[in-house]
C-alpha cells in the first residue's frame, strides 16, 4: 500500500473542499504546497525548539540554512495556528503570535524571488505571507473536519481568551462556531 | 555541426531523433537542430558550472538574447546508439534514454518559450520533461509494466542539491506522476492513445499554473 500517496490524496481533497467552503482561491502551486505541508506534519512531530529562537538563529545562518529555518518557522506557524488551534487555548502565545511570526518568515522567503533557477516556491511564499490569516482559516476548516468538533468547553475557553486578548482570530473562530462576540457588553451573542 | 553532417549522410543522431520525436508528438517546430547546441565535458567545465550532472542545459541571457548549450553524457549517447530505443526500452537503455530525453525536452521547450517570448521557470521545464519521458515511454511501449514506478518512484535525487533544487525536482516528479496516473487510467488502459495525445498537446501549451490546475482537474 502506498501510504504516502494516499495521505497526500486525502489532504488534496480536503484542501480543495476547504478552499471551496471558504470561497477562496489560491495558485495551483500554493495548493500543492499546502497539501505537502499537511502530509508532512501528519507523519512527523513538531520540533520542540521555540520558533522565536529559530527566527533569531536564521538571521545568523548561511543562505542555505536560513531558507530551511525560515521555511520551518512559516510551515510550523501555519500548521499549529490552523490545525492545532485548540491546543493554544491556554498558552501564553496565541494564534495571532503565530500568524505574525509565520507571515514574517514567509515574507522573508518571498524576498528571494522565483527567478529562472530560483526558489520554485518563491511566489507561493509571497502568497502565504500576504494572506497568512486566510490560509490559517483554510487549515482550521480541514482541522475541524478531520479531527474533532469543538465541544462546549472548547467554546468557553475560546470565548475567555477572546475576552482576555480581544484577538481578531478568536473573534473569527467564535463567529465560525456560531458565537458572535463583541456588542460592547463582552457577552456572547 | 555533427548533426548537420549526419543529416546529410541520411543518418540522424540519437539527440536529433529525440528532438524530432518530441516536435512531432507536440506538433511544434523549433527550427533549430539540437546537435548545433551540444557541448562536451571539456566545454562544460570551461563554462564554470557548479554541478556536473549527466544531463545539463546551460542557459545565459544577455539583453534580449538567450544562449543555450546542451550537455548529455557521452556514455548515455553510446548506450543509446548500441541499444536503439526505437527497438524497445529495457534494462540496458532505459536510464540513459531518460537522461537524453530530459536534456532534449528542456532544449525544445525552452527554445519554443524563447521564440514566443514567454518566461519559463525551471520548475515548469522539469515538470514538462517528466511528462515528456512518460509520454515517450508509453508511445514506445503502451503495455510497459511499472512505468510510473520506474520513472517517478524509484528515483533518487543527487545528494549535493540545494534544498530548493531538491524541492523543485520532487514537485515536478510528484505532479508528473499524478498526471501520468490520470493519463494511464483515462487513456492508456482504455486504449485511447490518440485522445491521450490530444490531452498531452493541450498540456504542453499551458504555463506552469495552468499545467498544475490541469493536473488537479485530471486527477479529481
Amino acid at each position: 500500500m502506498d501510504l504516502g500517496g494516499s495521505v497526500e490524496e486525502f489532504f488534496r481533497d480536503e484542501v480543495d473542499k476547504a478552499f471551496r467552503d471558504r470561497g477562496l482561491t489560491a495558485g495551483a502551486l500554493t495548493e500543492h504546497y499546502l497539501v505537502q505541508l499537511l502530509a508532512t506534519y501528519a507523519a512527523q512531530p513538531i520540533q520542540a525548539e521555540p520558533l522565536a529562537l529559530k527566527m533569531l538563529e536564521a538571521v545568523e545562518a548561511t543562505p542555505r540554512e536560513r531558507r530551511t529555518q525560515l521555511r520551518e518557522i512559516g510551515d510550523t506557524s501555519l500548521f499549529v495556528s490552523g490545525f492545532w488551534t485548540e491546543s493554544l487555548a491556554d498558552k501564553l502565545v496565541d494564534v495571532d503570535y503565530y500568524i505574525d511570526l509565520g507571515g514574517t518568515a514567509y515574507g522573508e522567503l518571498a524576498r528571494g524571488g522565483t527567478g529562472w533557477t530560483g526558489d520554485p516556491f518563491g511566489d507561493v511564499f509571497g502568497e502565504l505571507a500576504e494572506n497568512f490569516a486566510r490560509f490559517v482559516e483554510v487549515l482550521m476548516v480541514i482541522s475541524r473536519r478531520t479531527t474533532h468538533v469543538a465541544n462546549n468547553e472548547d467554546v468557553v475557553r475560546l470565548y475567555q481568551r477572546w475576552q482576555r486578548t480581544k484577538s481578531r482570530w478568536a473573534a473569527a473562530r467564535l463567529a465560525a462556531l456560531g458565537v458572535i462576540p463583541g456588542r460592547g457588553d463582552g457577552r456572547p451573542q | 555541426m555533427r548533426g548537420a553532417a549526419e543529416r546529410h549522410r541520411g543518418r540522424l543522431s540519437i539527440l536529433t531523433r529525440l528532438q524530432l520525436g518530441l516536435e512531432a508528438l507536440y506538433r511544434v517546430d523549433t527550427r533549430l537542430d539540437v546537435e548545433a547546441f551540444v557541448i562536451d565535458e571539456r566545454q562544460r567545465q570551461e563554462s564554470g558550472v557548479a554541478r556536473a550532472p549527466r544531463e545539463q542545459l546551460l542557459v545565459s541571457e544577455s539583453g534580449d538574447e538567450l544562449s543555450m548549450a546542451l550537455f548529455v553524457d557521452a556514455k548515455a549517447i553510446e548506450t543509446l546508439e548500441r541499444h536503439d530505443p526505437a527497438s524497445g526500452l529495457h534494462g540496458e537503455n532505459f536510464a540513459d534514454f531518460c537522461i537524453a530525453l530530459e536534456g532534449v525536452s528542456h532544449f525544445v521547450y525552452l527554445a519554443l518559450c524563447a521564440a514566443g517570448e514567454r518566461r519559463v521557470s525551471a520548475l515548469e521545464l522539469e515538470l514538462q520533461a517528466e511528462v515528456d519521458k512518460f509520454a515517450c515511454c508509453v508511445l514506445l511501449d503502451p503495455a510497459a509494466e511499472g512505468l510510473r514506478r520506474r520513472l517517478f518512484r524509484d528515483v533518487r535525487f543527487a545528494e549535493d542539491l540545494e534544498p530548493h533544487e531538491r524541492e523543485r525536482y520532487r514537485t515536478a516528479n510528484d505532479e508528473a506522476d499524478r498526471y501520468a496516473g490520470a493519463l494511464e487510467r483515462q487513456f492508456v488502459a482504455e486504449d485511447r492513445l490518440s485522445e491521450m495525445l490530444a490531452d498531452l498537446r493541450r498540456f504542453y501549451r499551458l504555463g506552469l499554473s495552468e499545467k498544475l490546475a490541469h493536473i488537479s482537474r485530471a486527477t479529481r
